[in-house]
């Protein structure tokens, strides 16, 4: 069993950064649904939908702590609160404190490896009882 | 001692970023052969390869242009005004136009402010612009935001400015969306007829392969890539019925400046030749104005680290040297505190004393193309045309469609084995992959940045009740009556640039003429012509 990731970006722009992570997560193992861009309302959507074991949300344009705040309410409102939450983007160093204090499982900016996304993906779903990859 | 290496013998030859193998030292046999007044030619004679103006920068200094866009039209002006007291000589904005709607959509969660400064209407723009020399001061505008653009113009004809003495650029390159062979209804075709009408010193291009270099792509990648795209929006616009000369004068360049210094000033070097080439030979231009390869260079962002971020200053350092070396007419370098915020105040005032440190202490603007003749320079140069022009013959044989998915998948593969090769330490990125300093102190400044927040919530109620306000306010006949100009125009497919001023000058959001043209055959269709919509939210 390959764990399912939810993998959605907050706009449209300058996505390099994402397709790099995806292909890297696909890579490691995941299977990596990639919704493109979603508010947090409907990436949380896609989250149930797709039976995700843990979200991803790049985010580059929006404020980090408004859109990944709403994702984990959405998550909660549909049930899912336990599923763990990834964010990636250019996050300062304060807002990444206020994203691990909400919960947010891992956060991931520029010089960060694929390798340690992904192991920090997989510890973070094992610690929820859902499948290793 | 047996494993220490042996001094005349390199283990592995060192690699420029296009692959070009290069050997400890050159001499006159790497530049034998080479005709200076075809191949090289003097500063400001064709073909341009060491420079555009015989007179380089002692007569006139590149264009000292930090990039910005904070909060609504307040924040951004009162930045503004900072940065041109300090000495910034021109401006550019960003963030202007990139969402299809209001500040008081749902959508707009997070958004209002963020990344760029918000406008919702002629209103924001003039606050934009209080007490800004406009009719002075060039602006670049980032993005192909076309309500932005005529907003711009709307300003500047509020404060009786008048149009034909404005400059500045609009970001606008054209996408093979449109229709052949008139191109009626490419919104980006329509930018270019405008300004030539109306805007003699308006750049209306500004080929952005500069973005496309922050993926991972090679020197010569973004040459070619670069060429191609420009190549592609002059004889498109040749083939509406411009003057390629005309259109050639005005057709400009947003270009990178990464880590590899040689490479990169012949990258310069080698892409003013080319271009010069492409034009006179492939599109016909007799006038040497419209042969010439202007540029604005902004440095790179990807190679700037989160980790140890006062390192960025010195990257960025040697990034505007390049830029320097290589003859940009303006320049914006970027914020040491970019790879994890909005640009600080203080990081960017920073990067206006790095082009004033180069400018004005380092000599180095005294001599145009000090590197010209440097037997490593002209090789590298050469070597570097020979390669993009392969590229370059490769995209001008496929549909233009096509031309563009194989640079996106470029790009795309690029960022990959870049990302791969920082990972395995294979390129060096001192603070990430080698020399990483464990527990690395919060500096003074990180602290400083906390109470100078690069986003802040009641900015969107703030432009909301704005917003309001402006609806209230204006004259809801002269409205509707624009707004059904525009409409009109949109589906006869007349150029849309000028409707599109009158609705701004009637008040009309970016929101509402956005979906007042969506409306008429849908979003994907105003998409495709263009201008409209930029990003999707």
């Amino acid at each position: 069993m390959t764990t399912r990731i939810v993998f959605a970006s907050d706009t449209s722009g300058h996505t390099m950064g994402y397709h790099v992570v995806a292909r890297g997560l696909r890579d490691a193992g995941f299977e990596v649904i990639m919704t493109g861009r979603q508010l947090p309302a409907e990436a949380a959507s896609s989250a149930l939908d797709e039976d995700a074991e843990i979200v991803a949300y790049r985010v580059m344009d929006r404020d980090p702590v408004e859109v990944v705040g709403a994702l984990l309410e959405a998550l909660r409102d549909r049930g899912i609160g336990d599923r763990p939450v990834l964010v990636g983007g250019i996050i300062s160093r304060a807002d990444a404190d206020k994203l691990r204090e909400a919960g947010v499982a891992g956060v991931f900016g520029p010089g960060s490896k694929l390798r340690d996304i992904a192991e920090c993906a997989r510890t973070a779903v094992a610690a929820t009882g859902g499948a290793p990859t | 001692m047996d494993d220490e290496p042996n001094p005349d013998q390199p283990a592995a030859p060192a690699r420029t970023t296009s692959g070009i193998e290069l050997r400890p030292f050159y001499g006159p046999e790497d530049a034998a052969g080479v005709d200076y007044d075809r191949e090289i030619g003097d500063p400001g004679a064709f073909p341009f390869t060491r420079g555009t103006r015989a007179t380089g920068y002692q007569a006139r200094k590149w264009t000292v242009r930090q990039v910005m866009g904070l909060g609504t039209a307040e924040e951004t002006n009162q930045r503004l005004h900072h940065l041109l007291r300090e000495g910034q000589t021109g401006i550019s904005l960003t963030g202007l136009g990139y969402a299809p709607f209001e500040s008081s959509d749902p959508r707009a969660i997070g958004l209002v402010g963020r990344g760029g400064v918000w406008v919702d209407t002629l209103a924001d723009m003039e606050g934009v612009f209080a007490g800004i020399p406009i009719d002075r001061v060039s602006i670049n505008q980032t993005g192909n935001s076309i309500p932005a653009f005529v907003m711009i113009l709307g300003a500047a004809k509020k404060r009786g400015i008048p149009l034909d003495s404005l400059s500045g650029t609009v970001q606008n390159y054209v996408l093979p969306w449109g229709e052949a062979p008139t191109y009626a209804g490419n919104h980006y075709v329509d930018i270019i007829e405008y300004c030539a009408r109306n805007l003699p010193r308006w750049n209306h291009t500004s080929i952005s392969v500069r973005n496309t270099r922050e993926a991972g792509i090679s020197a010569a990648q973004e040459m070619a890539f670069g060429v191609y795209e420009g190549y592609y929006a002059a004889a498109t616009a040749r083939e509406r019925g411009a003057d390629v000369n005309r259109v050639g004068q005005r057709l400009t360049f947003f270009l990178n400046a990464e880590n590899d210094l040689l490479e990169e000033v012949a990258k310069f070097r080698a892409m003013r030749r080319m271009w010069a080439r492409v034009m006179r030979d492939r599109l016909g231009a007799t006038d040497d104005r419209a042969c010439q390869l202007r540029f604005h260079v902004q440095t790179s962002g990807v190679s700037l680290t989160a980790q140890q971020p006062l390192n960025n200053i010195v990257r960025a350092t040697i990034h505007a040297l390049a830029a320097a070396l290589g003859g940009a007419q303006s320049m914006s370098v970027n914020a040491f505190d970019e790879a994890f915020t909005i640009p600080s105040q203080f990081a960017q005032t920073l990067s206006v004393r790095t082009q004033q440190i180069i400018q004005l202490e380092s000599g180095l603007t005294n001599v145009v193309d000090p590197f010209g003749g440097s037997y490593a320079m002209e090789s590298l140069t050469n070597e570097l045309e020979d390669r993009a022009m392969a590229i370059f013959a490769t995209l001008e044989g496929l549909p233009a469609q096509a031309a563009w998915k194989f640079i996106s998948e470029a790009s795309r593969e690029a960022a990959y084995q870049r990302q791969l090769a920082v990972d395995s330490g294979e390129r060096p990125l001192v603070g990430v992959n080698c020399f990483v300093e464990e527990d690395e102190p919060e500096l003074q400044f990180e602290a400083a940045h906390r109470a100078e927040p690069d986003y802040d919530p009641a900015w969107r109620d703030k432009q909301a009740a704005r917003l309001a306000r402006v609806k209230r306010e204006r004259d809801g006949a002269r409205w509707a009556a624009a707004r059904q100009r525009l409409v009109d125009a949109y589906r006869a497919r007349e150029n849309i640039v000028g409707p599109a001023l009158e609705a701004a000058e009637a008040y009309m959001s970016i929101g509402e003429m956005c979906e007042a043209l969506a409306a008429v055959n849908g979003e994907a269709e105003l998409r495709k012509r263009g201008g409209f919509v930029i990003r999707l939210y």
